[in-house]
């Protein structure tokens, strides 16, 4: 085969390639519209489905997402267990009062100065004043 | 508790970030499969001569290629989409081989060529002069049947660089071959075509 009839087929073989693939954009563009409604629908469920199994976050961000997370974690906690000894020292008059007034309501001698509590509270401002006023009489 | 809210607000940039990047990537993907799904659709239905079944392929390719490859760059996901298609047109080929052995030893002729029905696969309308459409729908019959009779390799190398436009590498990595061996299908291909379609095709 010489050098023309070389020429001469590859022209052949690209007339037949380009006359296909004519007729075949012709077919794709006649597609008809139950087939473009199924490709839609067949397209949603692919993109539904790497939703889903990417969850939102690129695989190669799972590890630096983690790494965070439990830095996010581990700070908390400790910023926590700091807040909790405050409040352990903060609470503990509390703690200790209500251990008091346990004992107080436990204690059956007590039950009677409960009764009366308006007397006592009497006693112990005009104590106080008594204290106060005998001050005042000796720095005068 | 402020480096705590600090890297909190970090990480929710970081998300938000990624969720962006997300979106983006999801609409590329969408525009992607816009863009091909019908020229594959109709790769596929010349491949296996059954609509039903190439759409059931496109879609597992789609499913298959967004799961597993979205994350790759938008240059891949041509010739991976083809290669996947592919694989599933092969799958099928051996399915309906297996298939027609059992049909044969039950003495049951599997129809299923016989009842395809070129008038009900025939694409709809788009436009044209009756005429025309009838005569490109006459050629077109007649390429398929052209192109459905080469071995697979061949057929797999003529649509994907001929329909497709793929070039020789992207052609060689959905076919899983060397590019030596797609030039030498597509060449074959070519020929072939050429001496079923006749002088008219000339």
């Amino acid at each position: 085969m010489n050098k023309h009839d070389e020429q001469a087929d590859a022209a052949k073989d690209e007339l037949l390639v380009s006359k296909a693939k004519s007729l075949f954009d012709d077919s794709v563009d006649s597609i008809d519209a139950a087939t473009q409604s199924r490709l839609n629908r067949a397209r949603q469920k692919a993109l539904a489905k790497s939703r889903r199994s990417g969850l939102g976050i690129p695989m190669q961000w799972l590890p630096a997402a983690g790494l965070a997370t439990a830095v996010a974690l581990a700070v908390v906690m400790w910023n926590g267990a700091g807040d909790s000894a405050i409040d352990a020292e903060m609470l503990q008059p509390i703690a200790t009062a209500q251990v008091g007034d346990f004992e107080i309501l436990m204690n059956d001698d007590s039950l009677d100065m409960l009764q009366d509590l308006e007397f006592y509270s009497w006693v112990e401002i005009d104590e106080a004043s008594d204290i106060e006023s005998d001050v005042d009489a000796n720095v005068g | 508790m402020s480096t705590a809210a600090a890297i909190f607000a970090v990480s929710c940039t970081d998300v938000r970030t990624s969720e962006a990047g997300t979106l983006q990537q999801e609409q590329e993907l969408n525009r992607f499969l816009q863009e091909v799904e019908k020229r594959a659709v109709r790769i596929a239905a010349i491949s296996i001569r059954d609509q039903d079944e190439a759409l059931d392929l496109v879609q597992n390719a789609m499913i298959k290629l967004a799961q597993k490859y979205a994350d790759r760059g938008i240059d891949e996901w041509t010739p991976l989409f083809y290669r996947i298609l592919q694989n599933g047109v092969r799958d099928w080929h051996r399915r309906q081989a297996v298939r027609n052995r059992v049909m044969v030893f039950f003495r049951r002729e599997s129809a299923e060529e016989d009842n395809y029905d070129a008038i009900a696969a025939a694409p709809d309308p788009a436009g044209r002069a009756p005429d025309e459409q009838l005569q490109n729908y006459e050629a077109m019959q007649t390429l398929e049947l052209a192109i459905h009779g080469l071995p697979a390799r061949q057929r797999e190398a003529f649509m994907l660089r001929a329909f497709e436009g793929l070039n020789v590498a992207d052609t060689a990595t959905a076919m899983g071959c060397g590019e030596g061996s797609v030039k030498t299908h597509y060449s074959r291909a070519v020929h072939s075509l050429r001496e079923r379609l006749g002088e008219h095709w000339q």
